[in-house]
């Protein structure tokens, strides 16, 4: 070993740093042999020395407890006012989460309410025309639904036993959902077996956003011819139930037929 | 208490992050010896020592999440926070070495009088010598041989690498043994100087 290197290794051989052992040896019998790396191995062995004795007499020292204390009370405020600050903060992503999900809720609900007329919007006929302008002839007035359908002129007849009657929302006349009564005398075997809503095309495209109703009436069978359905020829002096969506127009938007 | 003694710095400041003050309070316990020392040292004043301490846990208080301990160890985190509160007192006071308060920074010992004199005296001219050494090697001393963090530790701290710490290291070590040999033990501001005797 030379003094150059020995000057590398000097600092962590007085700091008793961890090097190789045999790296060690050499550096400690070349600081035996060379007289001016021996005196500088002695030196900085005694600077390590003095090193440990500051810092040992330092080691007791800390900061005072009025430190600790005002620390305290300032995290304490800090706390505090993070706190306040949790429960004031706006978020504007929370908002617009908020937003977003109500701006969804409407989305399904509007069509949830439309979907079922607007998928057979396609299925109309010529025939169904002729039909369902023989029943807007005349637009419907406003007041109970009964009302409306004895004037029409296929005569039909408006029962409407277990649903609930036309309601007023925002003065206008709102599309009526089907209901079950709420009565424990309600007879089941009454059930309803209906076809989806056949578009009535003449009024342009579906749009009850203003509102509408629901009106049952009886047509001869043979108006399921009108709409493409089958129809048992021995029965078609018979009527037949129907379901028909009056918008608030007056005009009828929609039909299905009901067993 | 004693619970938080076992936790590590990273759950005590995870406590100290939701609020909880016995979280904070066993992280300053933790930690206020090591950066006051390491201030007092830097500075030579108790006073400064107190406000860089301060402001260490102030930083704490303010960004507990700002510690990443990818980077190193909270006590290495803490002390380059320290360092950073030194080196912005050094820009506008650059010398302070209060007398008065040199008895406060000396050991309690039980050695005779004469020892304890010889004693003071001999950390008292260490200690000058140390606040004599430029920032840089003075840091490195401080932070290797008194602080006794590793390399890697101090090249945090410092904000450099292991090896840029081991030179600085090497260097202040040097001045500091030219500085506390016996020609240059006396005080400068007596006056004396070595005369070469031609008898």
């Amino acid at each position: 070993m030379n003094c150059e290197r020995f000057a590398g290794l000097v600092t962590d051989l007085s700091r008793h740093g961890i090097m190789d052992a045999r790296v060690r040896e050499e550096a400690l019998a070349h600081a035996n042999e060379c007289g001016h790396c021996g005196p500088r191995l002695h030196g900085e062995l005694a600077l390590t020395a003095k090193l440990r004795l500051l810092a040992d007499g330092m080691n007791q020292l800390q900061a005072s407890k009025e430190l600790g204390e005002r620390l305290r009370v300032e995290f304490r405020s800090r706390t505090f006012i993070n706190s306040r600050r949790k429960v004031g903060r706006f978020r504007p992503w929370t908002t617009a989460a908020a937003a977003a999900a109500l701006i969804a809720l409407g989305i399904v609900l509007a069509s949830w309410r439309v979907a079922p007329v607007i998928e057979e919007g396609n299925h109309s006929s010529d025939t169904t025309r002729s039909v369902a302008a023989s029943l807007s002839e005349e637009p419907l007035p406003e007041g109970p639904v009964e009302t409306v359908v004895e004037e029409r002129e296929i005569e039909a007849t408006a029962i409407l036993p277990a649903r609930q009657p036309a309601r007023k929302r925002g003065g206008k006349r709102s599309l009526v959902v089907e209901t079950r009564p709420d009565s424990d005398d309600f007879d089941y075997s009454e059930i309803e077996i209906a076809t989806d809503f056949l578009p009535v095309n003449y009024g342009g495209p579906m749009n009850l956003q203003d509102g509408g109703q629901i009106v049952r009436v009886e047509l001869p069978r043979a108006a399921l011819l009108n709409f493409g359905l089958p129809v048992n020829m021995a029965r078609v002096d018979e009527r037949v139930k129907a379901d028909v969506i009056v918008g608030a127009d007056g005009l009828a938007r929609a039909i299905r037929f009901v067993q | 208490m004693t619970a938080f003694s076992d936790q590590s710095d990273s759950d005590l400041l995870r406590r100290a992050a939701d609020g909880e003050e016995d979280g904070f309070c066993a992280l300053y316990r933790r930690h206020q010896a090591s950066i006051y020392r390491f201030a007092l040292q830097m500075t030579g004043s108790t006073s400064q020592a107190e406000d860089v301490t301060q402001e260490v846990f102030m930083a704490l208080i303010r960004d507990p999440v700002s510690f990443d301990p990818g980077r190193g160890t909270l006590r290495a985190f803490l002390l380059g926070i320290a360092r950073n509160q030194v080196l912005r007192r050094f820009g506008k006071d650059r010398y302070y070495v209060p007398i008065d308060e040199e008895a406060e920074m000396r050991p309690a010992n039980e050695e005779g009088p004469l020892d304890q004199v010889s004693r003071d005296e001999l950390i008292e001219s260490v200690r000058r010598a140390i606040l004599s050494l430029p920032e840089r090697y003075r840091e490195a001393v401080i932070l290797c041989d008194l602080q006794e963090l590793s390399y890697a530790e101090a090249a945090v701290v410092l904000s450099c690498a292991v090896g840029t710490v081991r030179s600085r290291l090497h260097r202040g070590r040097a001045m500091l043994v030219e500085k506390l040999q016996p020609a240059h033990h006396s005080d400068p501001e007596r006056g004396m100087r070595s005369a070469r005797c031609f008898a």
